[in-house]
């Protein structure tokens, strides 16, 4: 077994995660790994082929660099080794009994057997047991065909059945057990695998899963009736190997081998998670998670992955126009554009452009240009954000650290945000650095629950003041640490002193700046935000507002930051997006577009990588993609824009920014160059931040808001709080 | 190199946005990055409602973009030029 | 004695010749079929290009396939290798490069609700073992083609259990 560097007996320091015990024993798992020289790699042979090491990897990761795939159920490569499911048994000579792969680390000299007879044996004793107390579910089954247990039943099983005990006591059954209207379980399937558990307790930060009982008795639940309510709790429906816990909205909905795969990318947060669309028939059915160690690893958030069913309510399938008597009736595209025509020959270059949430890069540039071809200079994303110049030098607006880099942090800042329900798996980083890296963070803002314990320095704007200038305790761990971080929330970027802000975390982060890390960055909560100012877009909408056009564009602004009477009486509105919203429900012209599983589109996230999403399905009814509206648009009125297919949309788009061509990669940004002081200076409001709790997390923009599951989520987290708040009653 | 902010004293109104492309570690675009780190604040200062966006990308070669009314774009290569160079370049669009 | 020897070494080639025997006079040996079945026309071509060298030249086998030329001109092929099922934990199919053109309208059937669609290349998706070959494929076709991401270095993770009793670490296990 690997020792760890040998720590001396503290004594009296209490609890482990004080500053000086993790300041001492500044190792983690990795860190002993790897120390200055790397270490010499033994030998080990795996099925008689040698293979090289580094001391420390357990048997089953020797045997899968050479190829060799051993079975298991309980072990998952990004949760702690468990080791109770034992199909990972293999015989190592000389060995009396079979070995663990999972949790044995190699020896020198090891000669494992990955397919010898005592292996085999093993496997299909293991299998026999597991069976014997699992239910004949497998027809009505949801994991049916994507079972783990099913594959290795049949790959490594036995090809008989020996259990007569059906004719005596019978196998095994437990309750389900209800923990919420996302994951529906059916305990009798479980195998005690504990990778529920485990993630629950690991990278969730939730401790709600447990098991109880031992031996036959032994089940897994929340013991008290307890919801499993957790931003991430969609995940376990992917860890769990066989049928025990699903997707209780797509439960007996669908078999995978009459799925239709599409990959694309998330845009319900700024994360950009890397998902799968799976389809039929012109449906999306469900949404799961892609590997992608630099983005979402291999989670996915419950709002990304549960509001699909909001991608077929509240649909645009008609272009509208309004009519006199103030309703909006659906005609043809011939008609709507040509009433869209009329009114931008009337406006004569006062035109404006709004870009909201679910705005893909590619119809924001556009809509910029036919803007600009009308003589309009007016663009603006729904979203604010600091004045000035703030768009101009990207990594005055990217989340700098990158979020894989944000594993590494040793000190966190956070500034005005909860990325716990702004960007949840950025926050699953931040717990990964905490556990792993012992990060330090402190929070500047309203006291909210991350997952991880942190210090919340209180909500006074003026800390941000004491922090920058050295004078706070917490400046000493951001300047003592090699990789700190400040993480600025848009919230507080919308303030009217969010320009001082931002200026004086800049010049402090200037100081705290090494070499391949800038320690700035900013969290953003809505996916076309990055996209817009890398395009130019302006941020915020008062500069629309003060200049009163004629005729407003609304791409996706779904945000209702807009109402009808700030705009002048004969403002012709236009809205150009999927749903019927806010949005919508302000406009003169209505011109469906397609929502973001209908459509291959680039969206950039908070760290500056453009992806891009791919179509699963044809937008409904007579629905087109954005981009091709405004193409038929410009043709209408006598400006055409100068491309014709995607592929010529984004040559222009590579004239305009290089990198949003450059798909997956991130670009490094140059460091912020010093402008004009803001105005104003830091006030004393205190820093709030919009997305405190869970039943703030469901709902936030056209697509989440329309679907009947983020819906049940809330009144399941409204549930929950009476019962608590009854049984703390009681217990008074 | 010090040159008096005179020089970039207020672009005409009819350009509406610059756009800086540059590489942030090839050679071709030292120049650029040299001349966007001495001279944007002072370009900033002297036009405040100008957007100059700066936009870096590996493996491109430097441009230097102006739009102007109606849509009208302009795109010049500035690889390999000296900051004076590029002055010259950016007055030239400016006036 | 080596005059003798002389003049059997002489003739010995045309002896071996003669020496084998044909089943019958009529029968000319064995055939090479490429000049068997060779037309007198193709012979000659053969024949006044025995002395220059052929050049390959880029195989475009799109105009003769019979695909419709709106196929040809207006699809883009995606040239990916499929992500690992999210469900599952086997990873014995994640290296296959594949193809997959761009989605197009499938809508439900109205006699069986069977999922119908306009798009003949709807369900091509063509394995390949290389990213190169499936370039190779795409060009020899005729089709546009882009690559979507490449294949990942799996990222070495330390898996330790002593960690999760560790006495001080944030990485002891707080459930079973």
């Amino acid at each position: 077994m690997i020792r760890a560097p040998l720590v001396k007996a503290l004594g009296a320091l209490g609890s482990p995660t004080h500053q000086i015990a993790s300041r001492a024993v500044r190792t983690s798992a990795v860190l002993a790994q790897t120390p200055a020289k790397a270490p010499e790699k033994i030998e080990v042979f795996v099925d008689d082929i040698p293979v090289m090491v580094l001391p420390g990897t357990t048997v089953l990761q020797a045997a899968a660099e050479v190829g060799v795939e051993i079975p298991r159920f309980c072990y998952h490569e990004r949760l702690a080794v468990a080791g109770n499911c034992r199909m990972c048994l293999v015989e190592v000579e000389k060995s009396p009994k079979p070995v663990a792969a999972c949790a044995m680390p190699v020896m020198k000299g090891w000669r494992i057997k990955t397919n010898s007879d005592l292996t085999r044996k093993a496997r299909e004793g293991v299998m026999e047991f597991l069976l014997m107390n699992h239910p004949l579910d497998c027809p009505i089954c949801d994991q049916g065909g994507e079972c783990d247990l099913q594959d290795q039943a049949m790959a490594f099983g036995s090809d008989r059945s020996r259990f007569t005990d059906i004719n005596y006591t019978g196998k095994r059954a437990v309750e389900d057990k209800d923990i919420g209207p996302l994951v529906k379980t059916v305990m009798t399937r479980c195998i005690h695998c504990t990778r529920c558990v485990r993630f629950a307790s690991e990278i969730a930060g939730v401790d709600d899963l447990g098991t109880t009982g031992r031996g036959n008795d032994m089940q897994i639940g929340t013991y008290v009736e307890k919801l499993f309510l957790t931003e991430l709790s969609g995940n376990v429906i992917d860890l769990c190997p066989v049928g025990a816990l699903t997707n209780k909205p797509y439960s007996f909905v669908a078999r995978p081998w009459e799925i239709r795969k599409v990959d694309s990318i998330d845009v319900l947060d700024a994360v950009g998670s890397n998902i799968v669309v799976s389809t039929r028939t012109n449906e999306v059915l469900r949404i799961l998670p892609r590997e992608n160690e630099d983005v979402n690893e291999e989670w996915l958030a419950d709002k990304s992955r549960f509001a699909c069913d909001g991608l077929k309510r509240q649909r645009l399938v008609a272009p509208m126009v309004r009519m006199p008597n103030g309703e909006l009736q659906a005609v043809e595209w011939e008609g709507a554009l040509i009433a869209v025509a009329k009114a931008l020959q009337k406006a004569k270059g006062q035109v404006a452009g709004i870009a909201g949430q679910l705005a893909d890069v590619e119809a924001m540039v556009a809509l910029k240009d036919l803007v600009n071809r009308l003589d309009g200079e007016l663009l603006v994303t729904e979203q604010d954000f600091i004045k000035g110049s703030g768009i101009e030098v990207r990594s005055s607006y990217l989340l700098n650290s990158t979020i894989a880099g944000l594993e590494q942090a040793d000190a966190v800042l956070l500034v005005g945000t909860n990325p716990r329900y702004e960007a949840p798996l950025v926050n699953t980083r931040l717990r990964k650095a905490y556990v792993h890296n012992e990060l330090q963070i402190a929070s500047i803002g309203p006291k909210i629950d991350l997952s991880y314990q942190h210090n919340n320095l209180g909500a006074d704007p003026n800390l941000v003041k004491d922090v920058c200038n050295g004078s706070h305790a917490f400046s000493k761990v951001l300047e003592g640490a090699k990789k700190p971080a400040i993480i600025i929330g848009v919230d507080v970027l919308e303030r009217p002193d969010g320009a001082a802000i931002h200026a004086t975390i800049s010049e402090y982060c200037k100081k705290l700046k090494k070499p391949d890390w800038n320690p700035f960055n900013v969290l953003h909560n809505s996916a076309s935000q990055v996209g817009a100012f890398d395009v130019g877009y302006q941020p915020g909408i008062q500069a629309v507002l003060q200049a009163q056009p004629k005729v407003l564009f609304l791409l996706n602004a779904d945000a209702g930051k807009v109402t009808r009477d700030q705009l002048p009486k004969d403002c012709f509105v236009v809205y150009i997006g999927s749903h019927g919203d806010n949005g919508a429900s302000i406009a003169d012209a209505v011109l469906p577009g397609a929502a973001y599983t209908e459509k291959q589109a680039i969206y950039v996230n908070t760290e500056g990588r453009p992806q891009q999403t791919l179509p699963g399905v044809s937008p409904p009814g007579m629905a087109r993609e954005d981009w091709k509206i405004l193409r038929a648009l410009s043709e209408v009125v006598g400006k055409p824009l100068a491309y014709d297919n995607l592929d010529e949309l984004r040559a222009r788009l590579e004239s305009l920014a290089p990198h949003l061509t450059r798909l997956g990669e991130l670009q490094p940004a140059s460091g912020g160059e010093s402008v004009a002081k803001p105005s104003i200076s830091i006030s004393s409001t205190p820093i709030d931040v919009k997305q405190k709790e869970l039943r703030d997390y469901f709902m936030t923009d056209a697509i989440s808001r329309a679907s009947p599951t983020m819906a049940k989520c809330i009144s399941a987290v409204n549930k929950q709080q009476r019962q608590d708040e009854a049984r703390r009653c009681a217990a008074v | 190199m010090r040159i008096s902010s005179a020089v970039f004293a207020q672009f005409t109104a009819k350009l509406k946005e610059l756009r800086i492309i540059l590489d942030p570690t090839c050679k071709a675009s030292k120049g650029a990055r040299k001349f966007v780190q001495q001279f944007y604040p002072s370009l900033k200062k002297n036009n405040p409602n100008l957007t100059i966006l700066v936009r870096e990308c590996a493996g491109v070669k430097p441009k230097l973009c102006a739009r102007f009314e109606k849509g009208k774009e302009v795109s010049i290569p500035i690889a390999n030029q000296t900051i004076p160079d590029i002055q010259k370049t950016l007055e030239a669009v400016g006036r | 004695m080596s005059l003798i020897r002389q003049a059997l070494a002489r003739t010995a080639p045309t002896m071996q010749f003669t020496a084998r025997r044909w089943a019958s006079s009529q029968d000319g040996g064995p055939l090479d079929p490429s000049t068997a079945l060779a037309r007198p026309e193709e012979l000659e071509q053969r024949n006044k290009l025995s002395g220059k060298i052929t050049v390959p030249v880029e195989v475009n086998l799109g105009p003769i396939s019979g695909v419709p030329e709106e196929q040809l001109k207006e699809r883009r092929v995606r040239i990916h290798i499929p992500p690992k099922n999210a469900m599952q934990s086997g990873t014995d199919n994640i290296n296959t490069w594949q193809i997959e053109f761009d989605n197009r309208e499938r809508w439900e059937n109205p006699l069986m609700g069977w999922a119908s669609t306009g798009d003949p290349l709807s369900n091509l998706n063509v394995k390949f073992g290389s990213k190169e070959e499936a370039i190779t494929y795409c060009e020899r076709n005729g089709w546009r083609w882009f690559v979507d991401g490449d294949l990942k270095p799996k990222k070495e993770r330390v898996k330790n259990y002593g960690i999760n009793f560790s006495w001080n670490k944030r990485t002891r296990v707080s459930t079973k």
